[in-house]
Protein backbone atom coordinates (compact mmCIF):
# COMPACT_ATOMS: atom_id res chain seq x y z
CA UNK A 1 0.00 0.00 0.00
CA UNK A 2 0.93 3.09 -0.88
CA UNK A 3 0.65 5.99 2.36
CA UNK A 4 -0.26 9.15 1.20
CA UNK A 5 0.71 12.01 3.75
CA UNK A 6 0.19 15.59 3.40
CA UNK A 7 2.70 18.24 5.62
CA UNK A 8 1.38 21.85 6.49
CA UNK A 9 2.92 24.52 7.57
CA UNK A 10 3.00 28.47 7.31
CA UNK A 11 4.64 28.86 4.51
CA UNK A 12 5.04 25.24 3.08
CA UNK A 13 9.29 25.46 3.54
CA UNK A 14 10.41 24.23 6.16
CA UNK A 15 8.00 21.27 6.01
CA UNK A 16 9.37 20.85 2.74
CA UNK A 17 12.79 20.26 4.36
CA UNK A 18 11.47 17.27 6.77
CA UNK A 19 9.35 15.75 3.43
CA UNK A 20 13.07 15.04 1.96
CA UNK A 21 13.89 13.12 5.03
CA UNK A 22 10.94 11.36 4.88
CA UNK A 23 11.14 9.74 1.93
CA UNK A 24 14.73 9.02 2.44
CA UNK A 25 13.51 7.33 5.14
CA UNK A 26 10.58 5.96 3.66
CA UNK A 27 12.98 4.28 0.83
CA UNK A 28 15.71 2.63 4.16
CA UNK A 29 12.34 1.04 5.40
CA UNK A 30 11.19 0.04 1.75
CA UNK A 31 7.60 2.07 2.10
CA UNK A 32 5.93 3.24 -0.93
CA UNK A 33 5.29 6.78 0.10
CA UNK A 34 3.33 10.25 -1.77
CA UNK A 35 4.22 13.32 0.32
CA UNK A 36 3.69 16.66 -0.02
CA UNK A 37 4.60 19.81 1.58
CA UNK A 38 2.10 23.32 0.95
CA UNK A 39 0.91 26.08 3.29
CA UNK A 40 -1.87 25.85 5.56
CA UNK A 41 -3.85 27.72 3.36
CA UNK A 42 -4.20 24.85 0.63
CA UNK A 43 -4.87 21.77 2.39
CA UNK A 44 -8.94 22.45 2.40
CA UNK A 45 -8.34 21.62 -1.59
CA UNK A 46 -6.17 18.75 -2.16
CA UNK A 47 -6.98 16.89 1.43
CA UNK A 48 -8.88 14.68 -0.53
CA UNK A 49 -6.21 12.90 -2.61
CA UNK A 50 -4.37 12.50 0.95
CA UNK A 51 -4.69 9.62 3.71
CA UNK A 52 -3.36 11.89 6.45
CA UNK A 53 -2.68 15.75 7.27
CA UNK A 54 0.38 16.75 9.19
CA UNK A 55 0.52 19.77 10.73
CA UNK A 56 4.15 21.78 11.57
CA UNK A 57 4.64 22.62 15.12
CA UNK A 58 4.62 25.94 14.05
CA UNK A 59 0.48 25.92 12.99
CA UNK A 60 -0.62 23.36 15.54
CA UNK A 61 -3.27 25.86 16.99
CA UNK A 62 -5.20 25.04 13.58
CA UNK A 63 -5.05 21.53 14.29
CA UNK A 64 -8.91 21.71 15.70
CA UNK A 65 -10.24 23.80 12.96
CA UNK A 66 -8.86 21.27 10.50
CA UNK A 67 -10.43 18.68 12.31
CA UNK A 68 -13.89 20.29 12.49
CA UNK A 69 -13.58 20.80 8.11
CA UNK A 70 -12.47 17.29 7.27
CA UNK A 71 -14.35 15.08 9.92
CA UNK A 72 -16.54 13.30 7.56
CA UNK A 73 -13.75 12.26 5.80
CA UNK A 74 -12.02 9.99 7.87
CA UNK A 75 -8.67 11.45 8.12
CA UNK A 76 -6.48 11.78 10.63
CA UNK A 77 -5.21 15.28 11.69
CA UNK A 78 -1.98 14.98 13.70
CA UNK A 79 1.03 17.16 14.75
CA UNK A 80 4.46 16.69 14.23
CA UNK A 81 6.24 16.67 17.80
CA UNK A 82 8.36 19.38 18.07
CA UNK A 83 12.00 17.53 18.73
CA UNK A 84 11.57 15.59 15.40
CA UNK A 85 10.19 18.57 13.13
CA UNK A 86 13.19 20.63 14.89
CA UNK A 87 16.21 17.78 14.17
CA UNK A 88 13.95 17.31 10.86
CA UNK A 89 13.75 12.74 11.94
CA UNK A 90 12.10 11.58 9.02
CA UNK A 91 12.02 8.04 10.05
CA UNK A 92 9.92 8.97 13.60
CA UNK A 93 7.70 11.02 12.24
CA UNK A 94 7.01 8.07 9.41
CA UNK A 95 6.37 5.67 11.88
CA UNK A 96 4.38 7.78 13.97
CA UNK A 97 2.16 8.02 10.23
CA UNK A 98 2.04 4.58 9.81
CA UNK A 99 0.59 3.84 13.72
CA UNK A 100 -1.94 6.29 13.14
CA UNK A 101 -3.12 4.89 10.00
CA UNK A 102 -2.91 1.03 11.71
CA UNK A 103 -0.90 -0.30 9.77
CA UNK A 104 2.23 -2.46 11.00
CA UNK A 105 5.67 -2.35 9.29
CA UNK B 1 3.28 26.93 36.42
CA UNK B 2 3.37 24.24 34.23
CA UNK B 3 -0.09 23.80 33.61
CA UNK B 4 -0.72 27.92 34.15
CA UNK B 5 1.31 28.23 31.12
CA UNK B 6 -0.35 25.42 29.32
CA UNK B 7 -3.84 27.15 29.92
CA UNK B 8 -2.43 31.02 28.56
CA UNK B 9 -0.94 28.64 25.17
CA UNK B 10 -4.53 27.51 24.82
CA UNK B 11 -5.98 31.02 24.98
CA UNK B 12 -3.43 32.79 22.70
CA UNK B 13 -4.16 29.66 20.26
CA UNK B 14 -7.81 30.18 20.08
CA UNK B 15 -7.07 33.80 19.69
CA UNK B 16 -4.89 33.55 17.01
CA UNK B 17 -6.68 31.18 15.58
CA UNK B 18 -10.12 33.38 15.07
CA UNK B 19 -7.56 36.39 13.84
CA UNK B 20 -6.32 33.94 11.09
CA UNK B 21 -8.95 32.19 10.23
CA UNK B 22 -11.11 35.36 9.80
CA UNK B 23 -12.45 34.57 5.91
CA UNK B 24 -12.04 38.75 5.09
CA UNK B 25 -8.48 38.67 7.00
CA UNK B 26 -7.68 35.77 5.10
CA UNK B 27 -8.72 36.21 1.51
CA UNK B 28 -6.61 39.67 1.59
CA UNK B 29 -3.53 38.01 2.64
CA UNK B 30 -4.18 34.81 0.51
CA UNK B 31 -5.27 36.78 -2.35
CA UNK B 32 -1.98 39.07 -2.14
CA UNK B 33 -0.38 36.07 -1.79
CA UNK B 34 -1.78 34.03 -5.29
CA UNK B 35 -0.01 37.23 -7.12
CA UNK B 36 3.34 37.14 -5.42
CA UNK B 37 4.62 35.17 -9.10
CA UNK B 38 3.31 38.34 -10.93
CA UNK B 39 5.12 40.90 -8.04
CA UNK B 40 8.70 38.58 -7.84
CA UNK B 41 8.89 39.17 -12.05
CA UNK B 42 8.32 43.54 -11.24
CA UNK B 43 10.60 43.40 -8.19
CA UNK B 44 13.15 41.17 -10.55
CA UNK B 45 12.93 44.04 -13.54
CA UNK B 46 13.39 46.86 -10.75
CA UNK B 47 16.60 45.70 -9.88
CA UNK B 48 17.87 45.46 -13.40
CA UNK B 49 16.06 48.60 -14.11
CA UNK B 50 17.43 50.28 -11.17
CA UNK B 51 21.25 49.33 -11.46
CA UNK B 52 23.30 52.22 -10.95
CA UNK B 53 26.90 50.97 -12.78
CA UNK B 54 27.69 53.96 -15.35
CA UNK B 55 28.91 51.68 -18.03
CA UNK B 56 24.96 49.09 -17.59
CA UNK B 57 23.34 52.52 -17.36
CA UNK B 58 24.43 53.91 -20.79
CA UNK B 59 24.40 50.51 -22.28
CA UNK B 60 20.89 50.65 -21.82
CA UNK B 61 20.28 53.40 -22.99
CA UNK B 62 21.75 53.60 -26.04
CA UNK B 63 20.64 50.34 -27.14
CA UNK B 64 17.05 51.35 -26.45
CA UNK B 65 16.48 48.07 -23.69
CA UNK B 66 15.92 50.88 -20.99
CA UNK B 67 12.39 51.16 -22.55
CA UNK B 68 12.12 47.73 -22.24
CA UNK B 69 13.47 46.83 -18.65
CA UNK B 70 11.36 49.25 -17.26
CA UNK B 71 7.97 47.82 -19.11
CA UNK B 72 7.68 44.63 -16.87
CA UNK B 73 7.96 46.76 -13.68
CA UNK B 74 5.35 49.33 -15.19
CA UNK B 75 2.94 46.86 -15.92
CA UNK B 76 3.44 44.61 -12.85
CA UNK B 77 3.58 46.62 -9.84
CA UNK B 78 2.60 49.85 -10.98
CA UNK B 79 -1.10 47.95 -11.99
CA UNK B 80 -1.03 45.55 -8.53
CA UNK B 81 -4.44 47.11 -7.36
CA UNK B 82 -5.90 45.65 -10.34
CA UNK B 83 -4.37 41.79 -9.90
CA UNK B 84 -5.37 42.34 -6.24
CA UNK B 85 -8.69 43.14 -6.69
CA UNK B 86 -9.59 39.74 -9.04
CA UNK B 87 -7.37 38.52 -6.18
CA UNK B 88 -8.90 39.11 -3.39
CA UNK B 89 -12.37 38.60 -4.50
CA UNK B 90 -11.80 35.18 -5.99
CA UNK B 91 -10.05 34.40 -2.79
CA UNK B 92 -12.85 35.50 -0.48
CA UNK B 93 -15.93 33.89 -2.93
CA UNK B 94 -14.32 30.57 -3.06
CA UNK B 95 -13.66 30.74 1.17
CA UNK B 96 -17.78 31.16 0.68
CA UNK B 97 -17.57 28.60 -1.67
CA UNK B 98 -18.80 30.81 -4.69
CA UNK B 99 -17.83 30.86 -8.16
CA UNK B 100 -14.68 32.90 -7.45
CA UNK B 101 -14.15 34.22 -11.09
CA UNK B 102 -17.26 35.17 -11.69
CA UNK B 103 -16.77 37.67 -8.62
CA UNK B 104 -13.52 37.94 -9.29
CA UNK B 105 -14.78 39.42 -12.67
CA UNK B 106 -17.23 41.61 -11.02
CA UNK B 107 -15.28 43.31 -8.48
CA UNK B 108 -12.48 44.63 -11.14
CA UNK B 109 -15.34 45.45 -13.38
CA UNK B 110 -16.09 47.54 -10.77
CA UNK B 111 -13.12 48.77 -9.66
CA UNK B 112 -12.70 50.41 -13.07
CA UNK B 113 -16.01 51.59 -12.77
CA UNK B 114 -14.87 53.90 -9.72
CA UNK B 115 -10.72 54.81 -11.22
CA UNK B 116 -11.08 58.05 -13.03
CA UNK B 117 -10.20 57.74 -16.62
CA UNK B 118 -8.27 60.84 -17.97
CA UNK B 119 -9.33 62.87 -21.59
CA UNK B 120 -6.05 64.04 -22.53
CA UNK B 121 -6.16 67.40 -25.80
CA UNK B 122 -6.55 65.42 -28.67
CA UNK B 123 -9.62 63.55 -27.20
CA UNK B 124 -7.59 60.24 -26.56
CA UNK B 125 -9.20 58.72 -23.12
CA UNK B 126 -6.67 56.94 -21.26
CA UNK B 127 -6.55 55.06 -18.10
CA UNK B 128 -3.36 56.35 -16.36
CA UNK B 129 -1.43 54.85 -14.18
CA UNK B 130 -1.96 56.71 -10.98
CA UNK B 131 -4.35 54.76 -8.95
CA UNK B 132 -3.53 51.33 -10.66
CA UNK B 133 -0.55 50.72 -8.56
CA UNK B 134 0.35 50.73 -4.80
CA UNK B 135 -2.10 54.11 -4.84
CA UNK B 136 -5.11 52.46 -5.70
CA UNK B 137 -4.38 49.34 -3.48
CA UNK B 138 -6.60 49.86 -0.91
CA UNK B 139 -9.79 50.64 -3.21
CA UNK B 140 -8.40 47.31 -4.83
CA UNK B 141 -9.45 45.75 -0.85
CA UNK B 142 -12.31 47.75 -0.39
CA UNK B 143 -13.80 47.07 -3.36
CA UNK B 144 -13.36 43.42 -3.74
CA UNK B 145 -14.30 42.51 -0.19
CA UNK B 146 -17.77 44.78 -0.33
CA UNK B 147 -18.51 44.38 -4.14
CA UNK B 148 -17.78 40.09 -3.41
CA UNK B 149 -20.21 40.51 -0.18
CA UNK B 150 -22.51 42.08 -2.57
CA UNK B 151 -22.29 39.53 -5.29
CA UNK B 152 -23.01 36.63 -2.42
CA UNK B 153 -25.88 38.19 -0.80
CA UNK B 154 -27.46 38.66 -4.64
CA UNK B 155 -26.85 35.11 -5.10
CA UNK B 156 -27.79 34.23 -2.00
CA UNK B 157 -31.49 35.82 -2.33
CA UNK B 158 -31.88 34.33 -5.45
CA UNK B 159 -32.07 37.82 -7.17
CA UNK B 160 -30.66 35.77 -10.54
CA UNK B 161 -32.32 35.24 -13.70
CA UNK B 162 -33.76 31.63 -13.78
CA UNK B 163 -33.76 29.49 -17.04
CA UNK B 164 -36.07 26.91 -17.68
CA UNK B 165 -34.48 23.55 -17.53
CA UNK B 166 -33.40 22.09 -20.79
CA UNK B 167 -30.89 25.54 -21.00
CA UNK B 168 -27.34 24.14 -21.49
CA UNK B 169 -25.79 24.97 -17.89
CA UNK B 170 -23.06 27.59 -19.14
CA UNK B 171 -25.49 29.50 -20.74
CA UNK B 172 -27.53 28.86 -17.15
CA UNK B 173 -24.22 30.69 -15.20
CA UNK B 174 -23.62 33.46 -18.33
CA UNK B 175 -27.46 34.57 -16.91
CA UNK B 176 -27.42 34.12 -13.39
CA UNK B 177 -24.75 36.58 -13.10
CA UNK B 178 -26.09 38.67 -15.49
CA UNK B 179 -28.61 40.14 -12.68
CA UNK B 180 -26.32 40.44 -10.14
CA UNK B 181 -23.69 42.38 -12.35
CA UNK B 182 -25.94 44.66 -13.51
CA UNK B 183 -26.98 45.92 -9.63
CA UNK B 184 -23.24 45.86 -8.95
CA UNK B 185 -22.38 47.84 -12.16
CA UNK B 186 -24.67 50.43 -10.29
CA UNK B 187 -23.82 50.49 -7.31
CA UNK B 188 -20.54 51.06 -8.38
CA UNK B 189 -21.73 54.00 -10.75
CA UNK B 190 -23.77 55.42 -7.46
CA UNK B 191 -19.95 55.31 -5.65
CA UNK B 192 -18.23 57.60 -8.80
CA UNK B 193 -20.94 59.66 -9.09
CA UNK B 194 -21.40 60.17 -5.34
CA UNK B 195 -17.58 61.13 -4.58
CA UNK B 196 -17.73 63.16 -8.20
CA UNK B 197 -20.33 65.38 -5.72
CA UNK B 198 -16.99 65.81 -3.08
CA UNK B 199 -13.82 68.23 -3.03
CA UNK B 200 -12.07 64.66 -3.76
CA UNK B 201 -13.65 63.87 -7.18
CA UNK B 202 -13.26 60.25 -7.08
CA UNK B 203 -13.05 57.08 -4.11
CA UNK B 204 -9.39 57.09 -5.12
CA UNK B 205 -8.51 60.43 -3.74
CA UNK B 206 -10.86 60.05 -0.68
CA UNK B 207 -9.83 56.26 0.71
CA UNK B 208 -5.98 57.70 -0.28
CA UNK B 209 -6.08 60.80 2.01
CA UNK B 210 -8.55 59.34 4.55
CA UNK B 211 -7.37 55.50 4.93
CA UNK B 212 -3.97 55.06 3.36
CA UNK B 213 -1.85 57.76 3.97
CA UNK B 214 -2.69 58.14 8.08
CA UNK B 215 -2.77 54.02 8.04
CA UNK B 216 1.11 54.14 6.43
CA UNK B 217 2.31 56.83 8.45
CA UNK B 218 1.03 54.54 11.22
CA UNK B 219 2.99 51.43 9.68
CA UNK B 220 5.63 53.77 9.40
CA UNK B 221 5.92 54.86 12.96
CA UNK B 222 8.76 52.52 14.68
CA UNK B 223 6.70 52.15 17.96
CA UNK B 224 3.94 50.14 16.35
CA UNK B 225 6.05 48.38 14.07
CA UNK B 226 8.26 47.44 17.00
CA UNK B 227 5.21 46.39 18.93
CA UNK B 228 3.97 44.24 16.02
CA UNK B 229 7.50 42.37 16.08
CA UNK B 230 7.34 42.40 19.71
CA UNK B 231 3.95 40.21 19.78
CA UNK B 232 5.29 38.45 17.01
CA UNK B 233 8.31 36.83 19.02
CA UNK B 234 6.49 36.20 21.69
CA UNK B 235 3.91 34.41 19.73
CA UNK B 236 6.63 32.03 18.87
CA UNK B 237 8.18 31.76 21.96
CA UNK B 238 4.61 29.81 22.43
CA UNK B 239 5.11 28.19 19.05
CA UNK B 240 3.03 29.80 17.16
CA UNK B 241 3.70 31.17 13.92
CA UNK B 242 3.47 34.52 14.82
CA UNK B 243 3.95 35.94 11.66
CA UNK B 244 1.37 34.55 9.95
CA UNK B 245 -1.10 35.26 13.02
CA UNK B 246 0.04 39.34 13.54
CA UNK B 247 1.02 40.08 9.41
CA UNK B 248 -2.34 38.44 8.25
CA UNK B 249 -3.71 42.06 9.48
CA UNK B 250 -0.19 44.30 8.49
CA UNK B 251 1.05 42.68 5.74
CA UNK B 252 -0.98 44.37 3.37
CA UNK B 253 -0.17 48.00 4.78
CA UNK B 254 3.71 46.75 4.87
CA UNK B 255 3.11 45.57 0.89
CA UNK B 256 1.40 49.28 -0.10
CA UNK B 257 4.35 50.57 1.46
CA UNK B 258 7.01 48.57 0.28
CA UNK B 259 5.01 48.88 -3.64
CA UNK B 260 5.16 52.75 -2.67
CA UNK B 261 9.13 52.77 -2.42
CA UNK B 262 9.28 50.80 -5.41
CA UNK B 263 7.48 52.72 -8.01
CA UNK B 264 9.47 55.54 -6.57
CA UNK B 265 12.69 53.77 -7.43
CA UNK B 266 12.19 53.45 -10.60
CA UNK B 267 10.60 56.89 -11.56
CA UNK B 268 14.12 57.62 -9.79
CA UNK B 269 11.80 59.85 -6.97
CA UNK B 270 13.11 59.46 -3.65
CA UNK B 271 11.23 57.02 -1.82
CA UNK B 272 8.49 57.45 0.83
CA UNK B 273 8.73 54.84 3.24
CA UNK B 274 11.94 54.06 6.54
CA UNK B 275 9.66 51.05 7.26
CA UNK B 276 7.99 48.08 5.68
CA UNK B 277 7.93 44.07 4.73
CA UNK B 278 10.93 44.48 3.66
CA UNK B 279 12.58 46.57 6.05
CA UNK B 280 11.15 43.70 8.61
CA UNK B 281 12.85 41.01 6.77
CA UNK B 282 15.60 42.35 5.99
CA UNK B 283 17.14 43.48 9.54
CA UNK B 284 14.45 42.17 12.38
CA UNK B 285 14.37 38.63 11.07
CA UNK B 286 16.85 38.37 8.18
CA UNK B 287 17.81 34.76 9.19
CA UNK B 288 14.46 33.94 10.61
CA UNK B 289 12.68 35.07 13.71
CA UNK B 290 14.44 36.03 16.50
CA UNK B 291 17.53 36.49 14.30
CA UNK B 292 18.74 33.42 15.48
CA UNK B 293 22.17 33.05 13.14
CA UNK B 294 24.15 33.66 15.95
CA UNK B 295 22.83 30.81 17.85
CA UNK B 296 22.85 28.39 14.55
CA UNK B 297 26.83 29.24 14.68
CA UNK B 298 27.19 28.99 18.46
CA UNK B 299 25.97 25.50 18.14
CA UNK B 300 28.66 24.26 15.35
CA UNK B 301 31.44 24.51 17.75
CA UNK B 302 29.25 23.53 20.54
CA UNK B 303 30.42 21.10 23.43
CA UNK B 304 27.42 19.27 23.32
CA UNK B 305 26.88 16.58 20.30
CA UNK B 306 23.21 17.24 19.83
CA UNK B 307 23.89 20.51 19.61
CA UNK B 308 26.86 20.49 17.11
CA UNK B 309 24.06 18.26 15.16
CA UNK B 310 21.19 20.49 15.17
CA UNK B 311 23.58 23.30 14.08
CA UNK B 312 25.11 21.70 11.10
CA UNK B 313 20.82 20.07 10.10
CA UNK B 314 20.29 24.11 10.41
CA UNK B 315 22.87 26.22 9.22
CA UNK B 316 21.92 25.91 5.44
CA UNK B 317 18.15 26.99 6.14
CA UNK B 318 19.18 29.56 8.85
CA UNK B 319 21.26 31.17 5.79
CA UNK B 320 17.87 31.29 3.38
CA UNK B 321 16.07 33.04 6.52
CA UNK B 322 14.27 29.46 7.94
CA UNK B 323 14.70 28.72 11.05
CA UNK B 324 12.10 26.85 12.62
CA UNK B 325 14.33 23.76 12.95
CA UNK B 326 16.33 25.75 15.19
CA UNK B 327 13.30 27.19 16.93
CA UNK B 328 11.78 23.56 17.50
CA UNK B 329 14.65 21.39 17.48
CA UNK B 330 16.69 23.44 20.37
CA UNK B 331 13.97 24.22 21.58
CA UNK B 332 13.68 27.78 21.75
CA UNK B 333 9.78 27.30 22.23
CA UNK B 334 9.14 27.66 26.31
CA UNK B 335 12.56 28.06 27.16
CA UNK B 336 13.27 30.52 29.30
CA UNK B 337 16.92 30.79 28.66
CA UNK B 338 16.55 31.86 25.30
CA UNK B 339 13.44 34.30 25.67
CA UNK B 340 15.47 37.17 26.48
CA UNK B 341 17.78 37.18 23.10
CA UNK B 342 15.12 35.55 21.07
CA UNK B 343 12.95 38.48 21.45
CA UNK B 344 15.31 41.42 22.07
CA UNK B 345 17.65 40.91 19.51
CA UNK B 346 15.64 41.68 16.36
CA UNK B 347 14.29 44.93 18.34
CA UNK B 348 17.79 46.33 18.61
CA UNK B 349 18.90 45.11 15.23
CA UNK B 350 15.72 46.94 13.56
CA UNK B 351 16.02 49.85 15.94
CA UNK B 352 20.00 50.15 15.29
CA UNK B 353 18.91 49.91 11.16
CA UNK B 354 16.01 52.74 11.33
CA UNK B 355 18.49 54.97 13.17
CA UNK B 356 21.20 54.42 10.47
CA UNK B 357 18.54 54.72 7.99
CA UNK B 358 17.54 58.47 9.45
CA UNK B 359 21.14 59.37 9.60
CA UNK B 360 21.39 58.50 6.31
CA UNK B 361 24.54 55.64 6.61
CA UNK B 362 21.73 53.19 5.45
CA UNK B 363 19.73 53.85 2.20
CA UNK B 364 15.73 53.49 2.30
CA UNK B 365 14.85 50.39 0.73
CA UNK B 366 13.54 50.00 -2.46
CA UNK B 367 11.25 47.20 -1.58
CA UNK B 368 12.26 44.43 -3.25
CA UNK B 369 12.33 41.17 -1.01
CA UNK B 370 12.44 37.56 -1.95
CA UNK B 371 11.32 35.01 0.49
CA UNK B 372 14.08 32.16 0.38
CA UNK B 373 17.39 34.69 -1.21
CA UNK B 374 20.45 34.28 1.67
CA UNK B 375 20.70 37.02 4.19
CA UNK B 376 23.68 39.09 2.87
CA UNK B 377 22.18 38.67 -0.81
CA UNK B 378 18.76 40.07 -0.06
CA UNK B 379 20.11 43.17 1.27
CA UNK B 380 22.00 44.06 -1.52
CA UNK B 381 19.10 43.54 -3.77
CA UNK B 382 16.98 45.98 -1.69
CA UNK B 383 19.26 48.72 -1.09
CA UNK B 384 22.66 47.95 -2.28
CA UNK B 385 25.94 46.60 -0.88
CA UNK B 386 26.27 48.78 2.07
CA UNK B 387 22.91 47.23 3.45
CA UNK B 388 24.38 43.91 2.82
CA UNK B 389 27.62 44.90 4.92
CA UNK B 390 25.42 45.74 7.45
CA UNK B 391 23.73 42.36 7.64
CA UNK B 392 26.90 40.52 7.30
CA UNK B 393 29.47 42.72 9.51
CA UNK B 394 27.15 43.96 12.09
CA UNK B 395 23.76 41.92 12.82
CA UNK B 396 25.76 38.69 12.32
CA UNK B 397 27.70 39.91 15.02
CA UNK B 398 25.26 41.25 17.05
CA UNK B 399 23.18 38.12 16.64
CA UNK B 400 26.40 35.95 17.79
CA UNK B 401 26.89 38.11 20.79
CA UNK B 402 23.82 38.44 22.29
CA UNK B 403 23.06 34.76 22.11
CA UNK B 404 26.65 33.76 23.40
CA UNK B 405 25.91 33.97 27.16
CA UNK B 406 22.50 32.17 27.07
CA UNK B 407 23.97 29.51 25.02
CA UNK B 408 26.94 28.85 26.83
CA UNK B 409 25.17 27.84 30.11
CA UNK B 410 22.45 25.40 28.03
CA UNK B 411 25.19 23.83 25.96
CA UNK B 412 27.11 23.44 29.66
CA UNK B 413 24.46 21.67 30.81
CA UNK B 414 23.51 19.40 27.83
CA UNK B 415 26.72 18.06 27.86
CA UNK B 416 26.87 16.96 31.31
CA UNK B 417 23.98 15.25 30.79
CA UNK B 418 24.95 13.72 27.41
CA UNK B 419 28.77 12.65 29.48
CA UNK B 420 26.34 11.31 32.66
CA UNK B 421 24.33 9.16 29.65
CA UNK B 422 27.47 8.09 28.33
CA UNK B 423 28.44 7.20 31.92
CA UNK B 424 25.73 5.17 32.95
CA UNK B 425 26.09 3.21 29.08
CA UNK B 426 29.48 2.29 30.11
CA UNK B 427 28.68 0.90 33.04
CA UNK B 428 25.89 -1.03 31.98
CA UNK B 429 27.30 -2.39 28.97
CA UNK B 430 30.63 -3.39 31.64
CA UNK B 431 27.78 -4.71 34.06
CA UNK B 432 26.35 -7.11 31.03
CA UNK B 433 30.26 -8.17 30.16
CA UNK B 434 30.67 -9.41 33.65
CA UNK B 435 27.77 -10.82 33.74
CA UNK B 436 28.58 -13.20 30.95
Amino acid sequence: MTYKILLACAAGMSTSMLVERMEEAAKKMNLDVIIDAVPEGKVEKIINDFDILLLGPQVAHLAAQFREEIKDKNIPVDTIDMMDYGMMDGEKVLRKVIKLLGEKI
Amino acid sequence: MKIELKSLEDKLMKVTTKLQKNKYINSVSNGLIAIFPILMVGAFFTIFNGLQYEPYVNFLNETGLKELVSLPVQLTTGMIAIYAVFSISYHLANSFEKDGFTAGLIALVSFLLVTPLTTFENGTIALTFQWTGAGGLFVAFLMAIVITKLYMFLIDKNIVIKMPNGVPPTTKKAFASLLPMFCIVFVALAIRFGFKMTSFENIHGFVYQILQVPLSNLGNTLLVFLLLKLITNILWMFGIHGGLVMYSVAVPLWLSMDYANMDAFNAGEPLPFILGYAFGMLFFQFSGTGNTIGLNLLMLRAKSKRYRTLGKLALPASICGVNEPLIFGTPIVLNPMLAIPFILNPLISGILAYVLTIIGILPRLNGVFMFGVPFGLSGFLAGGWIVALFQLVILVPLSYISYYPFFKKMDAVAFAQESEEEQIEEVHTEVIHEAS
